[in-house]
């Protein structure tokens, strides 16, 4: 699932699709399920592979030590790669993956170090792998690059600068370009795979039909509220910055009338620049309104997704419901 | 210590003198004293005692400043000087009459001598730098001091006269005693003799040794510290005089015959007594306060000559007439406020004034004039007003006021008056007018003894012994008021504005009442339970009978609004719930308090809290939040009830925090805070605990007491591990965890325990223990049925139906109150349930909605206010062209509604409701929550 392109925003780069070696991800899953216990910090990891003409192949990944002090993470991402060119594997920095539960990954950080990696090598991308969503019996796993105007805003930091925010057209909708993600096998793990098939024949795997919805939703709606906080303070900025324009615009013509008045008389006009206004700074960990944007138009499609699904299994149930009222299921 | 006495040094104070160190070093010259006297006539005695007395203690200090001259000892110089020039200011009328005003030439050589040697001094720069700083210091101003003093006209003259030929010996007498001064000395200090010989260059050696014997006869006659007969006879002459003083005096006046000795005597007999009276005051003084010491000192110095010359302008006199006391009243009062006047002094000399005034029987309204003038005399003695009075000095006025009322009520025919004027007054022939009023004198001090109060540690003894005096000042408050009701005017009286006016007769009464308010009076307790007849006046009818002639006669707000408060307090202090709310809501003080002076805002602190602690006591729980509401929400307890300060309070500036000290509330009539906390903590968490669990899920769920949630907060943050609760507000905060989880049981031990007993329950009603179980008894119910309705809102989910009965068990409550608090929670839609009577059981509803339901609402108000928010963001970034002149655009955008309002959303929820009654019930809640939705007012 989740592996369609999006539309928007100018496809600048070649790169179409990415396409992810079965190991690669195996790899990046088992680390980001045993990071896991440790919800507060997301696990991160390097990708390896190789570009083909418009696609990415993402061959092999190393994860990135969970914060330790004295270790410095670019060092450690070099002497890494360094080593792993002796014993034969794609040492291309691709990308990056990040683990990120019920989809909470748009942030600042984010935004940089993507932008850094694209500014390093312009194809990378960065992988989002949901760990619960895929305990939850589906992968999630998704690729994402910056647009070109997304890279923009980022590089100036232009977050809070409406200007550049009209000027580059950004929105939350055309900062993340999507990238289709193709999981291929080899043939020899094909094989096997088939081979294993028949050996443990196919249990009945029901944890996708988990009927409770509660949870989950109160997640995201949770999610939704916190974020809608920080939209209010990001208003709350809006609110000053709009106010304090029009107390400058009030101010400075007042400044031209008294100027008037004093060329009148034959005086010299007063200095035309406002000294007494300074822009007001954002609050420092306000997150910027695109991204908290972005944030929650990703939690809102999450709920869609979810709640279409939930429907169909209730329907599902339903209907199993009425033909065989002896043994209810999934009760 | 010393210099208080050498001050008056008088032959009286003798034996006090000799108790001093310093004295003892000092010659006794009672020797060459009496030696001289013996050269004069026997008949003539007393006048020339007085003349001798003079001279003789110039001499000492002449002497003196010789040795300390001698000894180069600057410090103890500039004493004696200053001394010896009050000595001889004293001596100056001796002087006057005796030698014609010729000033003895032994002073004068002392001067010229004096003035030489400290100019020899100061030109020795080497010398004055290996001075001390003490000692130079006084060598500057007494140099200063000497230089101004000989060029003075007289002193200058005489010096002149002296210095054209200074090796001429004294004039005879005067010789004579500088001899006898001399040989006194070397009598009584035989070691220093050596030393004073050579410098005395005047006195003559053969002359001396004769004086000597027949000083040494003399001395041996009488013993040293004897004084002269001629003065023992006066002092007991004087004493005497004390007891029988008018028939003396009348005396004098009859027979004038040598009416200059006999005014001198009479003169001297006044000084002597004002003197006495000095000395006492000075004595009492000093054991008082020896940091005021040294000002009194130079105070005194300054008001002593013009004092005496007064006294003597009317001692003079043969006859005392009203008008001549008049005079000398004016006179005297007319120094009042000026620099440098001497404030003491004056009180002595109106109570000197008063003396005499009594003794030829004048009017009474002189006489209360004069009390008059007395007791402001006290009262402005003490300069500085943040500063208490010294208990003694109140006992006086005290007295004296007390005195004064006596007098007016005694003799009706003195009609005092504020607005009296000085011109208007008559004083000769009844009826008497005199200007003054006796209420504000009453105030004042009443006003001292609050301030004495308030400087006194309030848990020392010293604090009940100054607060025995409590029922002298209400007795002095009750005669003033007394005074006030005998003057009322009454239909028939002619002149109106010589009566009392009703604001005097409220300010009287408020003052009565302002002892009455804040003390409980136990009969109507008793009255209240039959035990006390009803017919028995208590202090509620006192108050009432007050404050209602206020409320109807008072034209200043103040007066009204203080006595409404204080009315109030006592109806709260005495449980009467419901007038005290009445009285309250009547008066619509909420509204306009924030105008009133900070005196009547603490009062009406005061008084807030005192209705909450009522309301507390009969149950009312909800008031008494809301009483206490906002005195609690503040850190600032302590201020606003003016009972001392918290302690960090940088912000204030000296003056303020002086300020918040004047208007401090003494501390008997302190509230005590840590009961006001608790019952606020306890009242709010019987309001918030509920409401809490009824409200769990709920967005706007609003915090009803801020304290109450802080102290949660608070418990749960400090501490990981919670130990049993200690102190109060841990006690409540289990309390509150307790009642959360339904457990009324460990709530109540958590509320009523011993340690809370201790400290909060048993002080309602003064310790009063059957009054206060019934308020424990109270709380228990409270808690009981609180407990009930948090149990209910925290449990119904897992509850499809409960049992009333097992409920009743469960909460010990009887299964009809069960059924009332169930049914008052169904009515107002808290609880979706329904009674079923037959099986009496409630049955729930399960309506309320799930936790994600109430999320996915919150959710939406929270989207709901953002749009508007940014609507109105929008609005404002267009409203730039508004401002000028295109606001209906912008308006009526504005008027659009933006997003669901709550009839939308309250429409929605009906969908969550499982059966149609569930859904209506959602509606009415969500109309609830509708108000403060529409509240939020205008959009713009």
């Amino acid at each position: 699932m989740a592996s369609r392109s999006r539309k928007g925003g100018d496809n600048d780069s070649h790169i179409t699709h990415v396409q992810i070696d079965g190991l690669a991800m195996m790899k990046i899953i088992k680390h980001c399920h045993q990071d896991a216990s440790t919800p507060a910090d997301d696990a991160q990891g390097v990708l390896l592979g190789l570009i083909m003409e418009n696609k990415l192949e993402v061959t092999n990944c190393f994860p990135f030590p969970r914060s330790i002090d004295g270790v410095d993470d670019d060092r450690y991402q070099l002497d890494m790669m360094r080593l792993l060119r002796p014993v034969n594997v794609d040492y291309l920095s691709v990308g990056w993956y990040q683990s990120a539960s019920s989809g909470n990954y748009i942030s600042r950080q984010l935004l940089e170090s993507q932008q850094q990696y694209q500014e390093s090598i312009e194809e990378s991308f960065v992988i989002i792998y949901d760990p619960v969503k895929t305990a939850a019996g589906a992968l999630s796993l998704k690729a994402y690059r910056l647009t070109k105007q997304a890279m923009e805003l980022v590089k100036d930091k232009g977050y809070f600068n409406f200007d550049m925010l009209r000027n580059l057209k950004v929105g939350h909708e055309n900062m993340f370009q999507e990238l289709k993600v193709v999981i291929r096998n080899s043939h020899l793990v094909n094989a096997l795979l088939s081979e294993l098939s028949e050996v443990f024949p196919e249990t009945l795997n029901l944890e996708a039909m988990d009927l409770g919805t509660a949870p989950v939703l109160q997640r995201h709606l949770r999610s939704i509220m916190d974020c809608t906080d920080e939209m209010s303070q990001f208003h709350q900025f809006q609110k000053q910055t709009v106010k304090q324009q029009l107390e400058k615009t009030r101010y400075q013509q007042r400044r031209n009338v008294e100027n008037a008045a004093r060329k009148a008389r034959g005086e010299p006009p007063l200095p035309d620049e406002d000294f007494n206004f300074k822009p007001i700074q954002p609050p420092r960990d306000l997150e910027p309104g695109v991204i908290v944007g972005g944030q929650m138009a990703i939690y809102c499609q999450q709920i869609n997704n979810f709640c279409s699904q939930a429907l169909a299994k209730l329907f599902l149930v339903d209907s199993l419901h009425q033909n065989s009222p002896q043994r209810p299921l999934g009760q | 210590m010393s210099r208080f006495f050498d001050a008056g040094s008088d032959s009286d104070s003798e034996s006090t003198q000799s108790d001093e160190p310093e004295r003892f070093q000092q010659p006794k010259l009672t020797a060459a004293a009496f030696a001289f006297s013996d050269d004069e006539e026997e008949t003539k005695r007393v006048v020339r005692s007085a003349k001798e007395k003079r001279y003789e203690e110039l001499k000492t200090y002449v002497r003196n400043i010789k040795n300390f001259r001698k000894n180069r000892d600057i410090g103890s110089l500039l004493t004696n000087f200053e001394d010896l020039w009050k000595a001889f200011t004293k001596a100056q009328t001796v002087i006057q009459k005796e030698e014609s005003g010729q000033v003895p030439r032994f002073y004068v050589r002392c001067m010229a001598e004096g003035e030489d040697f400290i100019n020899s001094v100061w030109e020795d720069r080497n010398a004055r730098k290996n001075l001390s700083k003490v000692q130079s210091k006084s060598l500057a101003t007494l140099r200063q001091k000497l230089r101004k003093y000989n060029r003075e006209e007289k002193m200058a003259a005489e010096i002149a006269k002296f210095r054209e030929n200074p090796d001429l010996p004294d004039s005879d007498e005067e010789e004579k005693r500088a001899e006898d001064s001399d040989a006194s000395d070397s009598d009584d200090d035989g070691a220093s003799d050596a030393e004073v010989a050579p410098s005395t260059g005047t006195s003559k050696e053969p002359s001396r040794s004769r004086e000597m014997s027949k000083a040494k006869d003399e001395s041996d006659s009488d013993s040293d510290d004897i004084d002269w007969g001629s003065d023992s006879d006066e002092s007991d002459y004087s004493d005497d005089d004390q007891d029988q003083y008018p028939s003396m005096r009348d005396y004098f006046l009859k027979k004038s015959t040598d009416k200059d000795d006999e005014a001198r005597k009479r003169q001297k007999k006044e000084e002597r007594e004002r003197q006495r009276a000095e000395e006492r005051e000075r004595r009492r003084q000093q054991e008082e306060d020896d940091e005021d010491e040294d000002g009194d000192w130079e105070k005194v110095k300054k008001g002593a000559p013009t004092a005496k010359e007064k006294l003597k302008m009317f001692a003079k006199d043969d006859e005392v007439t009203l008008n001549l006391v008049n005079k000398k009243y004016a006179e005297i009062s007319a120094a009042r406020g000026k620099k440098g006047n001497d404030r003491r002094e004056m009180i002595e000399l109106l109570h000197e004034l008063l003396t005499i005034a009594e003794q030829h029987n004048m009017t009474p309204g002189m006489i209360v004039k004069i009390k008059f003038g007395l007791t402001a005399a006290i009262f402005d003695y003490n300069l500085a007003i943040r500063y208490a009075m010294k208990p003694d000095l109140w006992e006086k006025v005290n007295q004296r006021v007390e005195d004064l009322l006596d007098q007016l009520l005694t003799t009706p025919d003195v009609i005092v008056g504020e607005n009296i004027l000085e011109e208007n007054e008559s004083l000769e022939e009844p009826p008497y007018r005199v200007r003054g009023c006796i209420l504000s004198v009453v105030e004042r001090l009443d006003d001292e003894f609050v301030k004495i109060l308030k400087n006194c540690d309030a848990h020392s003894n010293e604090y009940f012994e100054r607060l025995r005096d409590e029922h002298r000042m209400v007795r002095l408050i009750d005669k003033a008021v007394q005074l006030l009701e005998s003057r009322l005017p009454k239909a028939d009286d002619a002149v109106v504005e010589l009566c009392t006016t009703p604001h005097e007769m409220c300010r009287g009464y408020l003052k009565q009442v302002e002892h009455i308010y804040y003390k409980v009076d136990k009969r109507i307790f008793q009255q209240a339970e039959g035990e006390v007849p009803a017919d028995e006046p208590t202090s509620e009818q006192e108050v009432d009978r007050r404050c209602k002639y206020i409320y109807s006669n008072d034209s200043t707000a103040v007066l009204r609004t203080r006595a409404i408060l204080y009315h109030i307090y006592h109806h709260a202090l005495h449980d009467h719930w419901y007038e005290a709310r009445d009285l309250m809501l009547m008066s619509h003080l909420q509204t306009n308090i924030q105008n009133a002076d900070p005196v009547t805002k603490i009062h009406y602190n005061r008084m807030m809290v005192q209705l909450g602690l009522c309301a507390f006591r009969n149950s009312q729980i909800r008031e008494a939040h809301n009483a206490l509401l906002d005195i609690q929400s503040s850190p600032r307890v302590k201020e606003l009830l003016a009972q001392g300060s918290s302690q960090r309070r940088d912000d204030l500036t000296q003056e303020q925090e002086e300020l918040n000290k004047l208007r401090e509330m003494p501390y008997h009539m302190h509230i005590n805070l840590e009961l006001l906390e608790c019952v606020y903590l306890v009242s709010a968490m019987l309001i918030e605990v509920p409401y809490m669990a009824a409200h769990e899920f709920d967005a706007r769920r609003r915090l009803i007491s801020k304290s109450f949630h802080y102290q949660l907060r608070n418990s749960a943050l400090k501490y990981d591990l919670l130990g049993p609760p200690e102190l109060m507000r841990e006690h409540v905060v289990a309390a509150s965890k307790a009642m959360r989880r339904g457990d009324w049981r460990a709530c109540r031990d958590f509320v009523i325990d011993k340690t809370m007993n201790a400290k909060v329950w048993d002080r309602f009603y003064n310790g009063d223990q059957p009054r206060a179980d019934k308020v424990r008894a109270m709380l228990t119910r409270k808690i009981q049925e609180e407990t009930l309705r948090t149990y209910l809102f925290t449990y119904s989910n897992v509850y499809d139906s409960v049992s009333m009965v097992t409920m009743s068990e469960l909460f010990e409550l009887s299964v009809g109150d069960v059924h009332s608090i169930v049914s008052k929670m169904i009515i107002n839609a808290e609880l979706m349930a329904s009674l079923d009577e037959p099986s009496q059981t409630v049955v729930m509803h399960r309506t309320e909605p799930s936790r994600l339901q109430s999320m996915a609402l919150q959710l939406a108000d929270k989207l709901a206010n953002f749009v508007e928010n940014n609507e109105r963001l929008l609005e404002m970034k267009q409203g730039r062209d508004m401002y000028y002149g295109r606001g209906g655009g912008g308006r009526g955008f504005g008027d659009r509604p933006p997003f669901p309002r709550g009839d939308r959303v309250g429409g929605g929820q009906g969908g969550y409701g499982r059966g149609g009654g569930g859904g209506g019930a959602w509606g009415n809640r969500r109309d609830n929550r509708g108000p403060p939705r529409d509240q939020r007012g205008p959009r713009r």
